[in-house]
């Protein structure tokens, strides 16, 4: 079970390191075993959970649909 | 902040210093500073130090027991960015202190789980949104580059969206709008008010199905044969459903306290249409989006239900008849906004229920790439990957209605009108008369209000929201 100091050298080495970042991405196991770190199944698993969330809204445009439109399409 | 040696870590939090600062606060009798140091730390983008603008506004969106939702609005130029919980958190840290190195560590010491991509993926939002002040982050240079290297592709799809997607707009309608719903429309929003438009819209979905879907009634007037009057009629009644529908979104939007940005006319591949730009009810949860989306459709039933019930009460004649097609046309309104066929009301109902933004994009994706991949390599379909293919399948179920409509159009008046023309072929010359005194009052119209600099060149405007959005999407 990975430490909190380890969580934050991991956190910054992920920040200045797009390749290890990549690596985080894709196998987190495998990367954070190059620092000699070791993660169990539960944090490896909450590190791959997706929790991004922003995104930019976009425009809401409401065009009203003709009946002309129905020959268009 | 430093990484000492033995491992242990050290955040120096100096106020209000960039990089470009730290530099040059090298003293000068100190030894000869490390220049590939200093460079390198230029353009480290874990020495940025984020400052967020001072002027956005944040609204909690969150809906009855979901996770937490924020939506932030620039009012610089209105654009939009929703924000979960934790990139909330990391909003609020972008003080122009914090460097995103620290903010990297604040997360972990909230949220014990370093997520770089949640961080970078925020600033990138925020950045290219003109959330941040001052210089990008180093790490958006790319992002810029890339932006500028596809100019030219730039300027031959604004040529050619403006040619099929122009937009005639005039930007300071929410005042007109606030004052229409001060004065009179408010009372549209009261409990009595709402129970007559159900009822009507009940009407409206009664009355069609018996006159356009038993009865196949026609949408001519005339009784002997096809006559300018007909079409005159036809092109009045339409375009008067699509005022009263976007009417009814910029009202709602009004009801719910925000602002309509945009309303006008654009053209929907040559065809000219009116639209209204509701972006800013992205502030308010997700009942209030529905509300605003389910208004135009629901105005246009309540008046076809409205002229339905005046006309069952007439006897037969001119004005029974433009009633009756009156109410057809306006149901048909009704039905077609609320197929998710294209980026219609139906679909940003469904979007917004589903709380999955940029829906249709992302399922057209799934239905025409990632679904094929996944199926020949046997791979699990995620939850949201079933919800496109529902949504895929909707489309398409809309895609059959139009169909049968266009058919069904065809059939009862579009021949009839081909017929006539061949048999009178100056019916095509009374017909393009009337659409060029309907260009030239509408060029009068806008020529008055331009005169006024109420209009302006929004659809310029309206583009470079599009292409912003897009490169954010990464397009």
């Amino acid at each position: 079970m990975a430490t909190k100091e380890e969580m934050k050298k991991i956190a910054i080495r992920a920040i200045e390191d797009d390749r290890f970042r990549a690596d985080l991405r894709a196998d987190p196991a495998k990367a954070v075993a190059s620092m000699g770190i070791e993660f169990t199944p539960e944090e490896l698993a909450e590190i791959k959970e997706l929790r991004a969330k922003a995104v930019a809204a976009g425009l809401r445009e409401s065009k009203g649909v003709a009946p002309w439109c129905a020959l268009i399409f | 902040m430093t990484v000492h040696p033995g491992g242990t870590i050290g955040v120096n939090q100096s106020a209000g210093a960039t990089t470009e600062e730290d530099i040059s606060k090298v003293p000068t009798d100190s030894p000869a500073p490390d220049k590939w140091g200093l460079s390198k730390e230029r353009i480290s983008p874990a020495k940025y130090r984020p400052l967020r603008i001072d002027e956005a506004e944040l609204a909690d969106i969150s809906g009855r027991g979901g996770a937490k939702r924020f939506m932030l609005r620039n009012p610089g130029n209105d654009t939009y960015v929703r924000l979960g919980e934790e990139e909330l958190f990391l909003w609020n840290l972008m003080d122009g202190r914090h460097t995103v190195r620290d903010l990297a560590l604040e997360y972990v010491s909230q949220y014990a789980v370093p997520r770089p991509e949640t961080l970078l993926n925020l600033l990138e939002l925020l950045s290219s949104n003109g959330f941040l002040k001052g210089e990008p982050p180093p790490a958006m240079h790319p992002m810029v580059v890339q932006s500028q290297k596809r100019r030219m592709l730039a300027s031959l799809r604004r040529l050619t969206h403006y040619l099929i997607h122009g937009t005639l707009a005039a930007k300071h309608i929410d005042r007109y709008f606030d004052w229409l719903y001060r004065h009179a429309a408010h009372y549209l929003y009261t409990p009595p008010a709402l129970i007559v438009i159900i009822f009507l819209i009940l009407a409206d979905i009664a009355f069609f199905i018996y006159f356009f879907l038993i009865q196949h009634v026609d949408l001519l007037i005339s009784p002997s044969g096809v006559h300018i009057v007909d079409i005159v009629s036809l092109m009045l009644i339409v375009y008067g459903s699509l005022v009263i529908h976007e009417l009814a979104h910029g009202l709602t939007v009004k009801a719910y306290g925000r602002r309509v940005l945009r309303a006008g006319f654009m053209l929907y591949f040559g065809l000219p249409l009116a639209f209204t730009d509701t972006t800013d009810i992205w502030m308010k949860p997700r009942r209030a989006r529905i509300a605003v989306s389910l208004a135009g459709p629901c105005a246009n039933a309540a008046v076809g239900g409205l002229l339905f019930l005046i006309a069952a009460f007439l006897s037969e004649g001119t004005v029974r008849d433009i009633l009756l097609h009156g109410g057809i046309l306006s149901s048909v309104v009704f039905f077609l906004n609320l197929l998710p066929v294209a980026e219609t009301d139906g679909h940003y109902i469904i979007q917004d229920y589903l709380e999955i933004p940029r829906l249709r994009s992302k399922a057209l994706h799934f239905i025409s790439h990632d679904m094929w991949l996944k199926s020949a390599r046997r791979k699990p379909w995620a939850r949201d990957e079933f919800t496109f293919l529902m949504y895929g399948l909707v489309t398409v179920a809309g895609t059959v209605f139009l169909v049968y409509l266009g058919i069904h159009f065809w059939i009862t008046t579009g021949s009839k009108v081909v017929d006539e023309v061949i048999r009178r072929p100056h019916l095509v010359l009374e017909i393009f008369g009337v659409l060029v005194v309907i260009a030239g009052i509408s060029a009068l119209f806008y020529g008055l209000l331009a005169r006024k600099r109420h209009i302006t060149a929004e659809h310029i405007v309206g583009l470079q929201r599009k292409e912003r959005s897009d490169i954010t999407r990464g397009k």
